[in-house]
């Protein structure tokens, strides 16, 4: 294999490294609070109108395949980053797309929860603001760092996708080379690679839950 | 201290809970409330702190009409009690010692303060030991104390206790009851207790409520549950737990109306002086009555001896109704259980 391969490899898995790491970062970064007043509004303090709107909206938002997303919102993605292609384009998709997916993982870790803490919380006086931050989230920790890690390797297949329309990362690699070009060494390695990635996402996210697990 | 007024409580699709429930509870006791699980018990208990809300009436802490507060205010209202459930209701990822400091910070007081009085209060609970130990790694008892501790750590007025003792075993339930007597006493918390155990009310409760379908069908001195001469719904539930169970062949050859060749056998419940005096035996002497004793339990409340005898009836049938009316006046409740066939010799 020619330097120059090697080099298309190595820049491809860090583009995807990239795009998974921000657009899983800020789908936390914006799941974490809907995930957590979706739950909120039905069940601490119940807003039942503002509850049904979003939970409607995230279902609409899970609805869409994810390839049409892609293409669907170049619009928005052009608004947001100036353009439609490359590593930085690839990030807007696969954010609105994640974020759905993490917040509903985060409500369904709380209703999960024991209700009787909920009970001890509210009895204790707790604010909406100290249930969330001294009993839903700490208590749902470990629950959470796995939402992260599921959500991750969702990111990793997602950006794939994202590659076949000019997002970069080895989904893009895989499809020029591999396909295009009938190179099956490329596709194998990256699907080696895509391997590799998954299993050290979910690897690391299993030694964090059992850190924070007691 | 806490005052219910015609409180009623209906869940959304009519089930009525509560149903005009008028009762005081004072400062500094330890009152219990009783009844079978469906009772409405549980509801009660949560109107106290309002995680239940009541549909109409009012309830009133130290005066403070709850109903009528705004959510900023029912939150300090909560501050001044706290609450201990059947599963403890610990935060798992939390050690004993975060789990205690939880209601302090709530309540926003300092770490030097919540540190000391962690300190404290895991001395009261006897489990200096297990400061940093996570719940999973404590037995049941242990996690019912760290809760205690946690509801302690706030200086409340009022402690509720939801079925606080029902998941413990006999001797931890003892422990426990006997910490709650102590905090009441030493601290002088008002104790709300629900159970659906005798033994609980009897052990360190000062007044009990029985409560049936959503009522409070009964309220009185612990002591005075043997007092009244009717039987009463307190008596009445008093007895049914005493009472041991038949064991199984004789339950399965009971017949409900008297053959030929039965025999009675009857439910004797005693209580006060009855209980020392050889009933049994003097009857037995003055009536012809043979009268087989399959089955015993007697028990104390404070000075009071109470207790239940399951016999057979053997003997002159004629004298039946005269063993009755002994009875009777002796202050001895009988109830006939049933019919058994004997091979009479």
């Amino acid at each position: 294999m020619s330097q120059l391969m090697l080099n298309e490899l190595l820049s491809a898995s860090g583009q995807t490294l990239y795009m998974v790491f921000l657009s899983c970062l800020l789908a936390v970064l914006f799941g974490l609070p809907l995930g957590t007043v979706l739950f909120v509004s039905k069940s601490i303090k119940p807003n039942p109108l503002l509850n049904k709107i979003l939970a409607s909206s995230v279902n609409a938002a899970r609805s869409i395949p994810f390839i049409i997303l892609l293409v669907a919102i170049i619009p928005f993605t052009r608004l947001v980053v100036g353009t439609s292609i490359g590593v930085n384009a690839a990030i807007v998709p696969l954010t609105l797309g994640a974020i759905p997916f993490f917040a509903r993982l985060v409500d369904n870790l709380y209703q999960e929860l024991n209700a009787g803490i909920i009970e001890a919380g509210l009895a204790m006086g707790a604010s909406n603001w100290q249930m969330i931050c001294k009993i839903l989230i700490p208590e749902s920790l470990p629950g959470i760092i796995n939402a992260i890690t599921v959500t991750a390797v969702t990111l990793v297949n997602y950006s794939a996708m994202a590659g076949t329309v000019g997002g970069g990362g080895l989904g893009d690699l895989a499809i020029r080379y591999g396909y295009q070009r009938f190179d099956a060494t490329v596709m194998v390695i990256t699907i080696v690679l895509l391997i590799v990635m998954v299993q050290l996402i979910q690897s690391l996210g299993d030694k964090l839950v059992r850190i924070t697990t007691h | 201290m806490i005052k219910f007024k015609e409180l009623s409580k209906i869940y959304p699709g009519g089930f009525q809970a509560l149903n005009a429930i008028d009762l005081t509870i004072n400062s500094g006791e330890i009152f219990g409330i009783i009844g079978k699980s469906g009772a409405g018990k549980s509801t009660l208990l949560r109107c106290i702190n309002l995680l239940e809300t009541p549909s109409s009436g009012e309830i009133r802490v130290d005066g403070e009409n709850l109903t009528t507060l705004s959510h900023q205010e029912l939150r300090l209202a909560r501050f001044k009690s706290a609450m201990i459930f059947q599963h403890f209701n610990l935060l798992a990822n939390k050690t004993v010692a975060q789990n205690i400091a939880l209601a302090m910070q709530i309540q926003r007081q300092d770490t030097e303060t919540i540190d000391k009085k962690i300190d404290e209060l895991l001395e009261l609970v006897e489990l200096s030991d297990k400061k940093n130990h996570y719940p999973a790694e404590l037995s049941g008892g242990q996690k019912q104390r760290v809760a205690i501790a946690r509801a302690l750590s706030c200086s409340p007025q009022i402690l509720l206790c939801d079925e606080a003792t029902s998941a413990l075993d006999p001797n931890t339930t003892h422990a426990i009851l006997n910490l709650l007597k102590k905090i009441n006493r030493s601290m002088g918390i008002t104790i709300v207790l629900i159970t659906h155990e005798m033994e609980v009310i009897k052990q360190i409760c000062h007044r009990v409520a029985v409560m049936e379908q959503g009522e409070i069908v009964e309220t009185l001195n612990t002591e005075d549950i043997f007092n009244q001469t009717s039987i009463g719904a307190a008596k009445s539930l008093l007895s049914a737990q005493i009472t041991p169970r038949l064991p199984d062949y004789l339950a399965e050859s009971l017949l409900t109306t008297p053959a030929d060749n039965s025999v009675p056998i009857a439910r004797l419940f005693f209580y006060q002086n009855s209980a020392s005096t050889p009933l049994i035996s003097r009857m037995s002497r003055q009536l012809g009555l043979d009268i087989n004793i399959l089955q015993a339990n007697i028990d104390a409340i404070g000075q009071t001896t109470f207790g239940v005898l399951i016999v057979e009836l053997l003997g002159d049938k004629q004298q039946l109704p005269q063993f009755f009316t002994h009875c009777q006046q002796q202050n001895v409740t009988v109830e006939i259980l049933g019919y058994v066939s004997v091979n009479v010799e």
